[in-house]
């Protein structure tokens, strides 16, 4: 009898154990969570420090819109928390920009390959994703060259593991102009660099460059696989003159100021406004001759 | 008939209302104090009160203030062009020009002020005037065309003020006063006499550049843009001669109504109109002919931005006030004043009328309907903005602006008298001298 | 709970960090060491990222509060960018009436429930020919008849190439819409609906904002935004790419993705400027809607879904 009843005991606990597991689970589920897509990328301007760009997307009506406020976490070589490079919200264009701080420089200086890796973890509103890129470690330069043409010379050396350097070859670049709003694209649509890890543009001569002709000149690495994207900056005189000659904004014109009439307009309408009313004012006069006359007896 | 000066004054001297008079001025109060309040209103919640909306952004006010632009040229038509060309017959009709002119320049004005969206900053007109823009000369001419008129009003009026003091005819103490100090010690010496001489004749010259001017600048208010039914070179002239008609028009109507209230028959006779009347025919000829210019000539072309604007006048939407303007306001005013028996005060007076009614209407039709037919389709819009039919508070402050140069006109006909007295003692006297 | 926890302190970080970054000019650093010995403490904290990375809590009152626009005055915005003269090129073969670009300037420009300053207009210039989408803008013309006949300079052309129309000086008067023959102007009938921050916003003629009853107002071409560098709120809007903007002195435009050459662009496409022939020279040209990337039609059920 009181094994019956332990056995029955026990069941029942068991049974009770599995329905709050049960239950717990069920409470503890998580809300059904959108899936984001993250894309890392790997920045580098004139050779500087790094930056790495998240950025974060989520599917709407068959399109992927950029994602505010999500928080991303940024990760080297592996993701774990001491290896911890960063975390940051996203910005309204989805975007969450990290350059890492002065720990990582030691790492920077040392190594020449990199894995980079960019997680979304524990979002209440998203499935957690991540993504990691593979870095080789590199340096852009450039060489303007004035001969008989202008020429742009474009030097791109990687990493060895031992830290040595070696021409990176067959890598794309974009040569650029910078402009006001983005930048124009010079020359071909993209050059490669040969065995030496080296190409040479020619730079047409009828780039306009503002009142004193300085053109910022970039040669531009667009999301290579290996290096990631590199810019690389040097300013010349190399743009046409454009000076301000154009004086049709600051002439006589009738659409001018009302300092800037033209002269015609200035001198004839004050001619006839001046002869009738100084006519008036005679006339005026007149009647205080009348009165003065009135008034002699 | 032997008129000596006393009968002339005594009939000329301004008198008080009567029951006809009373009634007239209480309904022009109540219409002007009705508009005033609607501009209250404007004055509060913006000229979204209004249903000018950006498409028809100029409306009945600036066709009003066109009206008025035009009407007040009938200053310088009766009083100096007549003048000048020796035409005594328009002598007893000078005054009442010059006032029709004058009230009618300052409700130009005043109308201008309440079609502004910001009339708050209308010292900004002064301050910061560009005089590249027709507006700011449109100010100019207005202001000295203003002055003028009144200078004209003035000078042909001194020997009245005098005769008035003699006779004394029922006027406020205060008025008096001011009338009193309106007199500049006439005494009508010969010296004075040629002094005032001199004054009207320069004034009767220079204000017809001027009324030229003022009408000429407004029409070009529409003729500096690039809109079909604005775009002509012909603007000037067309409005002038528009101007001279609705002037003329209108003082024929002062004429008949004056006359009956005041009983003027012995001085202003069935000669005047019968003058008049002529005058109106080749005013309306005149008017006739830079309509035909205006209109024939682009249909002929029918350019595709006009085709709109033209249809729409003919056979479309304004039709119905198109032709019964052209043909009220300008045929058959022709028509009628042919015959002598058309010139008799009466059919003058309803002639009159039609030429009045018609020329405001004709100015609607210049205004707004043009900016109807934009070059660009009308679109992206509230459908509000296709059409224009004004609200009852533009109605009411536009025909509380007329009622407002009527209440001037009618007042000073009160305390002044309309029919010049010693110009009219000079002229029968004159007349008498030589039939002996 | 630690879930609404972390959104507080994030939606904190965020907030503090877009005020922070917004809130730094050029010239002061507020996480500089050197902070200033007299500023009184208010005892807020605020947690910013440091230019190195790390979040750092400051006392809120080292913040200097800066607008987040490089604010020109009123009385300064006459005169111009220097150096600049801003040109846009539109793109009718790409248009496809979604009317993003009139729902980004009407938002940000705060205009009145109604009325639109850019409007796309449903085109076919005869029989027979292409109809197509034209989104019209100002056209900022560089013999703009409005400005002729402004009687008080209320409208004015800078040497950038803008006509801006500066509303504290405005009298209401409607002569430029009645000179426009583009039909851009609109007016402000009634007394525009704000919110209270919009209100007590300093007007600056480089805004528009924020508009006035009784005065008119059109497309500024955004010089707020191009003094930061950024391309006006259209151009950045239209999800295809049909707005080019940028500096005739560069000779290049862009619209956010694709950058040219300015007289390449015209020449190549063969770019032409609305109503040529009535000599205003205005400021936009358009690329013809040859090889559309849309068909006519489907500008008509966007129509349809307003």
């Amino acid at each position: 009898m009181n094994e019956t009843l332990r056995i029955m005991i026990r069941i029942r606990k068991y049974l009770v154990i599995l329905v709050l597991i049960f239950l717990s689970a069920s409470i503890a589920m998580p809300q059904e969570k959108a899936a984001v897509r993250v894309d890392l990328s790997f920045h580098q301007l004139n050779n500087g420090p790094p930056t790495l760009t998240a950025l974060i997307r989520t599917r709407v009506d068959r399109r992927y819109q950029p994602v505010e406020n999500v928080k991303v976490k940024f990760y080297h070589s592996e993701m774990d928390e001491l290896n911890l490079l960063g975390s940051l919200a996203t910005d309204s264009d989805g975007k969450a920009n990290l350059q890492p701080g002065k720990e990582f420089n030691s790492l920077w200086d040392t190594t020449s390959f990199f894995t980079f890796i960019a997680s979304v973890t524990d979002d209440p509103n998203f499935e957690d994703n991540d993504d990691n890129i593979e870095i080789t470690k590199a340096k852009i330069t450039i060489e303007l060259l004035e001969g008989e043409e202008k020429e742009v010379k474009v030097q791109i050396n990687k990493y060895l593991e031992d830290g040595t350097i070696e021409p990176a070859q067959e890598v794309f670049v974009k040569l650029q102009v910078k402009r006001t709003f983005g930048t124009l694209s010079i020359g071909e649509d993209t050059y490669e660099t040969d065995d030496e890890g080296v190409f040479t543009a020619s730079f047409p001569e009828d780039i306009p460059g503002g009142p004193d002709g300085i053109l910022t000149i970039m040669a531009f690495v667009e999301d290579d696989d290996n290096l990631g994207n590199l810019k690389m900056e040097k300013e010349a005189q190399w743009g046409t003159i454009v000076s301000e000659s154009d004086d049709s904004f600051g002439g006589r014109s009738l659409w001018a100021a009302r300092d800037k009439a033209p002269i015609w307009l200035l001198v004839f309408p004050n001619l006839i406004i001046i002869s009738i009313w100084g006519t008036m004012i005679y006339l005026v006069m007149l009647i205080f001759k009348i009165k003065k006359i009135g008034k002699t007896p | 008939m032997e008129m000596n000066s006393e009968k002339i004054a005594r009939d000329l001297m301004p008198v008080k209302f009567g029951k006809a008079g009373k009634i007239w001025v209480y309904i022009l109060l109540a219409i002007a104090a009705f508009g005033l309040y609607a501009y209250t209103k404007q004055l509060r919640f913006g000229l979204g009160i209004t249903a000018m909306r950006d498409y028809a952004s100029w409306g009945i006010y600036i066709s009003n203030f066109v009206f008025f632009v035009a009407i007040s040229l009938v200053g310088s038509l009766i009083t100096a062009v007549l003048r000048l060309t020796n035409a005594n017959w328009s002598t007893p009709l000078t005054r009442i020009a010059e006032i029709i002119a004058v009230a009618a320049i300052v409700f130009a004005s005043l109308i201008i002020v309440i079609d502004m969206g910001r009339p708050d900053r209308l010292l900004h007109l002064f301050a910061y005037g560009r005089l590249q823009s027709p507006i700011i000369w449109d100010v100019i001419v207005i202001t000295t065309y203003l002055f003028i008129s009144l200078l004209l009003l003035y000078f042909p009026l001194i020997p009245d003020l005098k005769i008035m003091q003699k006779y004394n005819p029922p006027i406020p103490g205060f008025i008096r006063k001011i009338q009193k100090w309106m007199n500049p010690n006439w005494v009508g010496s010969a010296d004075q006499k040629k002094l005032v001489e001199k004054a009207i004749k320069i004034l009767s010259i220079i204000i017809i550049p001027v009324a030229l001017a003022i009408h000429t600048v407004t029409s070009w208010l529409f003729a500096t843009t690039y809109r079909p039914g604005w775009d002509s070179t012909n603007f000037g002239a067309y409005f002038v001669s528009g101007a001279f008609l609705v002037g003329a028009g209108g003082v024929v109507i002062a004429m008949y109504a004056l006359r009956r209230t005041y009983k003027l028959e012995d001085y202003i006779t069935e000669k005047h109109f019968d003058h008049m009347g002529k005058l109106l025919v080749l005013l309306s000829l005149l008017y006739l002919y830079f309509n035909i210019n205006e209109y024939l000539v682009p249909a002929f072309k029918m350019k595709k931005p006009e085709v709109e604007h033209l249809t729409g006048l003919f056979t479309g939407d304004y039709a119905a006030i198109f032709w019964p303007v052209i043909l009220l306001g300008m045929v058959i005013p022709v028509i009628v004043l042919l015959f002598p028996k058309g010139r008799r005060p009466v059919p003058m007076f309803i002639i009159g009328i039609l030429v009045v009614a018609g020329a405001w209407f004709k100015r609607f039709l210049i205004v707004t309907p043009t900016l109807l037919h934009p070059f660009l389709p009308m679109y992206d819009v509230p459908g509000n903005y296709l059409h224009y039919s004004p609200t009852w508070e533009e109605w009411s402050i536009t025909i509380g602006s007329l009622a407002g140069a009527l209440l001037i006109v009618t007042f000073f006909v009160r305390y002044f008298p309309i029919v010049p007295i010693a110009e009219t003692i000079h002229e029968r006297n004159t007349k008498n001298h030589d039939q002996n | 709970m630690e879930e609404k926890h972390n959104q507080t302190r994030r939606e904190f970080l965020k907030g503090s960090l877009l005020s922070g970054v917004g809130a730094v000019s050029l010239a002061e650093n507020p996480f500089s060491p050197l902070l200033e010995e007299n500023v009184k403490e208010s005892g807020e904290i605020v947690k910013l990222l440091s230019d190195d990375g790390h979040v750092i809590e400051i006392d809120r009152a080292y913040l200097k509060p800066v607008p987040e626009t490089q604010h020109v005055h009123n009385s300064d915005a006459r005169k111009g960018i220097p150096g600049k003269k801003f040109v846009m090129v539109i793109d009718l073969s790409r248009c496809k009436n979604l009317k993003k670009c009139q729902a980004a300037c009407n938002k940000m420009h705060f205009v009145t429930e109604g009325q639109n300053w850019i409007k796309i207009y449903p085109m076919q210039d005869a029989p027979h020919t292409a109809p197509y989408w034209q989104p019209t803008t100002c056209m900022h013309c560089d013999e703009p008849p409005c400005v002729k006949v402004c009687p008080v300079d209320a409208t004015f052309k800078r040497e950038d190439g803008l006509v801006l129309i500066d509303n504290e000086r405005c009298i209401g008067c409607r002569f430029c819409m009645a000179a426009c023959p583009y039909s851009t102007r609109v007016f402000n009938w009634d007394e525009p609906v704000l919110p209270l921050e919009v209100l007590q916003r300093e007007y600056s003629s480089e805004t528009s904002v924020p508009p006035k009853i009784g005065t008119v107002n059109k497309c500024d071409f955004c010089p707020d935004m191009a003094r930061e560098g950024k391309l006006p709120h259209c151009v950045s809007a239209c999800p295809n790419g049909v707005f080019f903007f940028g500096d005739l002195n560069e000779d290049t435009v862009t619209n956010g993705a694709e950058t040219f050459r300015f007289s390449q662009l015209i020449k190549d496409k063969a770019g032409y400027r609305l109503m040529e022939d009535l000599g205003t020279k205005p400021r936009v040209y358009y690329l013809p809607p040859a090889n559309r990337l849309f068909p006519f039609e489907e500008g008509l059920e966007e129509e349809k879904k307003n």
